[in-house]
């Protein structure tokens, strides 16, 4: 008897603890915000953690400024710096500093402030600044960078630099709190789960109209939607934010608005030119013509995307070659390019041979990318194209890490490759020299050529950028000429609002105008 | 057992530094570089091939593997976890920060799952083969047969978008909790019931059960006071293990509903090969279970008088 009371405590104290912990951790955040009269606060939700390594995420939280912007049409505007100029000789920058800005600390903003901003910047991201000699404080508010050689893309760069507080920062250069001279500063930061922004009073460009911002982290791209249609959320943010195959839905719900803008990826089918049967030009050729990029782009992505006709982008609109360099879905072209270069279907079963061999090629895939994007789809788009000319295309998706390894082995014939940049001659650069990316986002090139090294590297030195442009568009002559890639299309970035939201104006580098964004009434 | 105790948990060390070597070389072992993936988690798409050499260097990816691992059990052994590598943050804060959320949403899972098993299973066996047998054995199966992931949706949907009772996702005030709760729970709810019924059907078979009948004693008393206490034992032991593997955070159900536990923590970072945090999760992790078992070979002591345990 006395043994069963003692099973009846223990059993009691269990379930008292079992909801004692739950409890617990519910409470403290169930006194959540009191409504007003339309407070100026929004809830935003994205899927990624808004602050990384470096600190909160200056295009998404705004908390850290750069010294140049770039605006919608990826062209540099001032930020904390009001004017830049280059020397006669390319190597010399002067920057001429914002006044009467401060930190969130307090701290003024000035010319030692830049400099260590920068010093520390390119310690950490070494050489995205350009070959940098030295930078020197001419006085208060001018600072002057110095090339070993001359970097055109130099002004674009600055955009990757922020200006943050001495304080912010240890000893071992790491980012302890993120004191930055934003429109908005971080009131508190839950790891994994949210980021809370509120605004800042002093800010040189006036007093921001909302008081508070949220940022959740919310991983799963449904839970993302729904979270919004309920009105848990005011809007998704982000690239990737909202999926192609998810937006229709959005658009049919009228307290929701959908917005879309260019993306800064791009994407394009590369081969390997230095192997049969692609080191023939006319393959290749036929290859391009055997495709639908238009029908691609409606059935994979829903519409979601720009078909491209060069190698560079539209978001690059000054910097893409005017004229139609590639010509798409013309399979009876493509069957006449693939019988001149010896591909003839000799026994009737609708796949071309050549040396008595059947055309069979293999397109390896990312297995990271195929996560992000959906390039299963369109692989068997892509598939289903090249069969109406008597191709086999197979699909093979491999993990990213030995994709990178069998493309440096050169064991990788056809591949998708998506391509960043916000300085169109970096990323042409990155994509076609052959000494292959300076940045890594890109690939080791499958071809190397003498010409489109020569002009890829005066347009990084030419700083004038009609000049400049004039080399890329030589470039993309040659790329088209001689389909070393076939460029598929420009992904647009897809976000959304309730519509009570106000102000806001998507950016292809996602960066959030938060400044300019208010709430009305529903 | 003062002895058996110390006995167990001087074992643990040497099951601790098992597992951090083999998640240690499995991570190295892993195609691609990770000095890459690191950098590109770190500063985004526009990184440069320096960047990459220089986090290579910072982070000591450079050295040979048993250099990186011989330099990361000292620290550990003089309680220093690291910093992780994507975030920058001590791995113990990082791992500490989730822990909350995730004890929450285990504790949580666990009470709607006996809540449900407990009752279910104890009829079930009672009433073998009737009408509410059979209903809960075929509940019991929908139960163990429906995914995480597509229960989650579906309950966000009908709670949360027709019916507007209770939020979409996140951590937050006990409503918060309900949804992930539920989509945890039935799962293990449904095996749990099966489990209890069997067990208890065959202590229902016991001679001694026989003996408390023939004294005639009261059905209600023979079921709870006598069959259940012994039914018991097998369950303690799968509902112990199972609690230890919500403890490593239940993925699923926290991707779904942006619950900040330690399954995404673990997840994020090994997608961005942030080995640092995940040789912290998986020690973590494994000291849990080691810990929970212990926890569970205790409890039987108190079920059953039987088992004790002694130093030979």
């Amino acid at each position: 008897m006395r043994m069963n009371k003692k099973i009846k405590t223990i059993s009691l104290a269990i379930c008292l603890v079992f909801l004692g912990v739950v409890l617990a951790g519910c409470a403290g955040q169930q006194a959540e915000e009191a409504k007003v009269e339309v407070p100026q606060e929004v809830i935003a939700g994205l899927g990624r953690d808004p602050v990384g390594a470096r600190g909160a995420h200056p295009y998404l939280t705004r908390v850290f400024e750069q010294l140049v912007i770039l605006d919608a049409e990826m062209k540099p505007r001032p930020g904390l710096a009001t004017s830049w100029e280059v020397s006669e000789d390319g190597l010399t920058w002067t920057i001429r500093l914002r006044e009467g800005v401060k930190f969130h600390d307090g701290t003024p903003f000035n010319a030692e402030m830049a400099k260590f901003s920068l010093d520390w910047g390119t310690r950490v991201r070494p050489g995205l600044l350009g070959p940098v000699d030295r930078i020197e404080i001419v006085n208060d508010y001018i600072i002057k960078v110095i090339h070993s050689e001359p970097y055109a893309p130099f002004v674009r760069s600055l955009f990757f630099f922020v200006m943050i507080s001495p304080a912010a920062i240890d000893e071992e250069d790491r980012v302890i709190e993120s004191i930055g001279t934003g429109p908005f500063k971080v009131e508190d930061h839950q790891p994994g789960d949210k980021l809370v922004l509120i605004r800042n009073e002093d800010y040189w460009g006036g007093i921001p109209r909302l008081e508070r911002v949220t940022l959740r982290y919310i991983p799963d791209p449904t839970t993302r939607v729904m979270a919004l249609e309920a009105g848990e959320i005011d809007m998704i943010i982000d690239t990737g934010g909202i999926l192609p195959e998810q937006a229709p839905v959005l658009e049919a719900n009228p307290e929701i608005e959908v917005m879309t803008i260019h993306g800064v990826v791009h994407h394009h089918i590369g081969f390997d030119t230095t192997t049969p049967p692609f080191d023939d030009v006319r393959v290749r050729k036929a290859i391009s013509y055997a495709i639908d990029t238009e029908s691609l782009v409606r059935y994979a992505l829903e519409g979601y995307g720009t078909v491209m006709r060069t190698s560079v982008p539209p978001l690059h609109k000054d910097w893409m070659h005017p004229e139609t360099l590639f010509e798409f879905n013309d399979q009876d072209r493509a069957r006449e390019l693939l019988q001149e270069a010896g591909w003839v279907d000799t026994n009737g079963d609708g796949i071309v041979e050549g040396d008595r061999e059947e055309f069979r090629v293999t397109m390896h895939l990312a297995g990271g990318w195929v996560g992000r994007w959906p390039y299963k789809t369109i692989a068997e788009v892509m598939q289903a194209d090249l069969r109406e000319v008597g191709i086999i295309m197979d699909i093979e998706v491999v993990d990213t890490g030995l994709w990178r390894e069998m493309m440096e082995r050169g064991d990788v014939e056809m591949t998708l490759i998506p391509i960043a940049g916000i300085s169109p001659r970096s990323a042409v650069r990155d994509t076609f020299h052959s000494e292959g990316g300076m940045t890594v986002a890109t690939n080791p090139p499958f071809f190397s050529h003498p010409r489109i090294d020569e002009l890829t590297e005066a347009a990084m030195k030419e700083t004038d950028d009609a000049k400049a442009q004039r080399l890329l568009f030589k470039v993309q002559e040659i790329v088209a000429e001689e389909v070393l890639m076939i460029p598929l299309f420009e992904e647009v970035m897809i976000n959304a609002v309730r519509d009570n939201i106000r102000g806001y104006k998507l950016h292809p580098w996602f960066i959030v105008n938060w400044e300019d964004i208010y709430v009305v009434a529903p | 057992m003062l002895t058996y105790v110390i006995r167990r948990m001087g074992l643990m060390v040497f099951i601790l530094l098992g597992v951090s070597v083999i998640t240690f070389s499995m991570m190295h072992f892993v195609p691609g570089d990770p000095a890459e993936v690191i950098a590109t988690e770190r500063y985004g798409e526009e990184i440069t091939t320096e960047t990459i050499e220089f986090v290579r260097a910072e982070l000591g990816l450079d050295q040979p593997v048993y250099i990186q691992y011989f330099r990361w059990l000292t620290n550990v052994l003089r309680g220093d976890l690291g910093y992780s590598f994507r975030t920058d943050r001590p791995v113990l804060d990082e791992i500490l920060t989730r822990l909350p959320a995730t004890v929450q949403l285990a504790l949580a899972g666990m009470l709607v799952a006996l809540l449900i098993a407990i009752p279910v299973g104890i009829v079930s066996a009672t009433r073998q083969y009737s009408a509410v047998d059979n209903i809960s054995m075929f509940g019991a199966l929908l139960g163990v047969s429906i995914p995480n992931f597509w229960l989650g949706l579906l309950l966000i949907l009908f709670f949360s978008l027709y019916l507007g009772w209770l939020p979409v996702f996140g951590r937050g005030g006990i409503e918060h909790l309900i949804l992930p709760a539920l989509t945890l729970g039935t799962g293990m709810a449904a095996i749990t019931t099966r489990l209890i019924r069997s067990s208890m059907l065959e202590v229902l078979g016991q001679d001694y059960i026989r003996a408390a009948r023939a004294k005639g004693l009261k059905e209600k008393v023979v079921i709870y006071k006598h069959a259940l206490k012994n039914a018991m034992i097998p369950v303690v032991t799968i509902v112990g293990l199972q609690f230890a593997s919500l403890l490593e955070g239940a993925v699923i159900a926290e991707v779904i509903f942006a619950w900040p536990g330690i399954g995404r923590l673990l997840v994020d970072s090994i997608f961005a090969r942030d080995f640092m945090l995940i040789q912290g999760c998986i020690l973590f992790i494994a000291a849990m279970f080691v810990l929970v078992n212990l926890l569970v070979d205790i409890f039987y002591t108190y079920l059953d008088p039987k088992i004790h345990y002694e130093a030979k």
